[in-house]
């Protein structure tokens, strides 16, 4: 009895904490590390995205904007359609396939840039609370807090009834809803870090807080701020398609996956793909940008 | 017990002192636009018109004089008259509001009976077949966008099957398919916390002992096991109040479902900005308010939750 229940422990801890839980047997090697099935599906996906999104106007021979009312709504390859329009046309002709590695354009880009405004405020903001300590902390717990009261739709209501649509709009909407993250983690690897003796001799040899700052604290936060930003490269492009979706994105002619699959809504119950195939494409990208943020994350907690 | 009050106290203030950022939020906003007359101003308004409509509003005093003024006013649930519907602006937002909070509640509903269950089911047996389903569910769920899942069950369950009703809001079978599409992503989050807990509680040396003494396994994951494991998982959903909240009105928006989102969007395009900063101000007090009682249950099932905050300050 006692036997299996210690089996079903060790399993269960196992399944929890990976490899790193299995315990090391005397006078063995340590089992070789098995390359996990999740992250390697979650790469290819990333990968054939920015391959997509990078090279795919290229090797696309329909071109996004170019209605052809002849074949409009044609399915996809498999369900009726043919080789010329793959993943099938929307009620005006164009080509869906064209259409979604453009939005993958648009998806990266956006997510690049929140990633680079979100992260840049947040570090900063991280690093206030953490080496000014006092009211500075207070500041930035209070910041946190306010943004935990506003979500990112209620942000983006706000933002777009003031300014309107467009890329600056939303950039500001997902940089005001993501610096939190970042902001965090900084903190608290700043405040273990406060005491490390290297940063007290440091200190003790004169070097200025700035610098302190800037070279001996930083570069020692860089693993960390890289698994926020990978676990939140998923949720920023799940909240721009969110965004298009509602209006209150890029606006205009720009074509996004949210936009596209708020405009296939409209011929849901006679054609199906044309909000599916773009839902498809969005939710790939989300779960491949997961499974890899998950596997950072994991990997982040222990080395 | 006796420090409770104090710690009441000390928390709706601390929640109070948040909403007062989140009015600066909402004032802010529209003064960064630079002038809000633009918006208030009907086309074809002559000069003197607009100087007058500009001193109606108080736009010609100081910045801090009139946030101040804004303040006093939201502070007496006055955001000014929505200049679309000819009411006071919380009037607006209070008629929908009951909408919405009814399909947040069954969301929160629906995502903790269907996570919790998937949890249980994953967490007691990892390692199983059930286990491998449901994780795969789980990262399903947080993949599939809100909003794209309620077009896919609209799709399936109204224009297919014809069981449930894909748009509006007429009896509570209206509420079904909003409630799962929003559902999904935390019911995903919530069986993964809970698988996890549950796989470490079941390590824990507490719950070797119960097993020891010879509990029977129900009794001993009752009793023992789930009510530490739940904690991060409620902790969770306190969190999340908010992101349901924002999700609400964007599943409002698939479903046309007569809510504070669909109301805020045309707000967004009439650019009625009293209405829009009725609604940030009012979401964001809900939010507060759920977060201080998930905090005051949370203190309640582990005193040690009260303990570390009173250490450990905000």
């Amino acid at each position: 009895m006692a036997v299996e229940w210690i089996a079903v422990d060790w399993r269960g801890a196992m399944a929890e904490r990976g490899k790193a839980a299995r315990p090391r047997q005397p006078g063995r090697a340590r089992p070789a590390r098995r390359p996990p099935v999740g992250p390697l599906v979650g790469l290819c996906i990333i990968a054939l995205l920015v391959v997509v999104a990078v090279f795919g106007p290229a090797l696309t021979a329909a071109e996004p904007d170019r209605q052809d009312l002849v074949s409009r709504l044609r399915p996809p390859l498999g369900f009726g359609g043919d080789a010329a329009h793959p993943l099938g046309t929307d009620p005006l002709g164009r080509d869906l396939l064209a259409r979604v590695v453009v939005g993958a354009r648009v998806s990266l880009v956006l997510a690049a840039a929140v990633t680079l405004v979100a992260g840049t405020a947040g570090v900063a903001l991280g690093l206030v609370a953490g080496l000014a300590g006092g009211v500075g902390a207070r500041v930035v717990g209070w910041l946190t807090d306010v943004q935990m009261a506003l979500p990112f739709v209620v942000v983006a209501i706000a933002v777009t009834a003031a300014l309107g649509p467009g890329l600056g709009p939303v950039v500001l909407t997902l940089a005001l809803t993501g610096w939190v993250g970042y902001a965090r983690i900084v903190r608290l690897q700043t405040l273990a870090l406060r005491r490390a003796p290297w940063l007290e001799a440091a200190r003790s040899l004169g070097v200025g807080p700035g610098r302190l700052t800037l070279r001996h604290v930083l570069p020692n936060l860089v693993g960390p701020i890289a698994v926020v930003a990978g676990q939140q490269a998923g949720a920023t492009i799940l909240y721009e398609a969110a965004l298009s979706y509602l209006g209150l994105g890029l606006g205009g002619e720009v074509v996004t996956w949210g936009g596209m699959i708020a405009a296939g809504g409209e011929t849901l119950a006679t054609a199906w793909w044309v909000s599916t195939v773009p839902g498809v494409a969005l939710a790939l990208t989300i779960l491949g940008l997961n499974l890899v943020g998950d596997w950072l994350a994991t990997r982040g907690r222990s080395p | 017990m006796t420090r409770f009050l104090p710690y009441l106290l000390g928390r709706l203030l601390y929640g109070l002192a948040v909403l007062l950022g989140v009015t600066g939020f909402a004032f802010g906003i529209v003064h960064l636009s630079g002038d809000p007359l633009a918006a208030l101003v009907p086309p074809g308004a002559s000069p003197a018109q607009e100087e007058a409509l500009r001193r109606g509003f108080g736009l010609d005093r100081p910045l801090p004089e009139q946030y101040g003024r804004f303040l006093g006013r939201a502070l007496r649930g006055d955001f000014g008259e929505s200049w679309r519907q000819r009411r006071p602006a919380l009037e607006a937002v209070l008629d929908p509001l009951p909408a919405t909070l009814a399909l947040t509640a069954l969301a929160v509903g629906f995502a903790l009976v269907g996570g919790g269950a998937l949890g249980l089911l994953a967490g007691t047996r990892p390692g199983g077949i059930a286990d491998a389903v449901v994780r795969a569910l789980a990262l399903l769920g947080q993949a599939l966008p809100g909003f794209w899942l309620g077009i896919l069950l609209i799709l399936v369950f109204a224009v297919r099957l014809r069981w449930l009703p894909s748009s509006g809001l007429d009896g509570p079978r209206s509420l079904v398919l909003p409630a799962i599409a929003l559902a999904a992503a935390p019911a995903a989050a919530i069986a993964r916390l809970l698988r996890a807990s549950l796989i470490e509680a079941m390590g824990a040396d507490h719950v070797r002992t119960a097993r020891g003494k010879g509990l029977a396994p129900a009794a001993v994951l009752r009793d023992h096991v789930l009510r530490g494991a739940a904690l991060p998982a409620l902790a969770y959903v306190g969190l999340q109040v908010g992101f349901l909240l924002g999700g609400a009105v964007v599943v409002e928006a698939v479903f046309a479902y007569p809510g504070v989102g669909r109301l805020a969007l045309g707000a967004v395009a009439d650019r009625d900005l009293p209405v829009v900063q009725a609604v940030v101000v009012l979401l964001a007090a809900l939010i507060v308010g759920v977060n201080i009682l998930v905090d005051l249950l949370a203190r309640w099932l582990d005193p040690r939750v009260g303990a570390a905050g009173a250490a450990g300050g905000v």
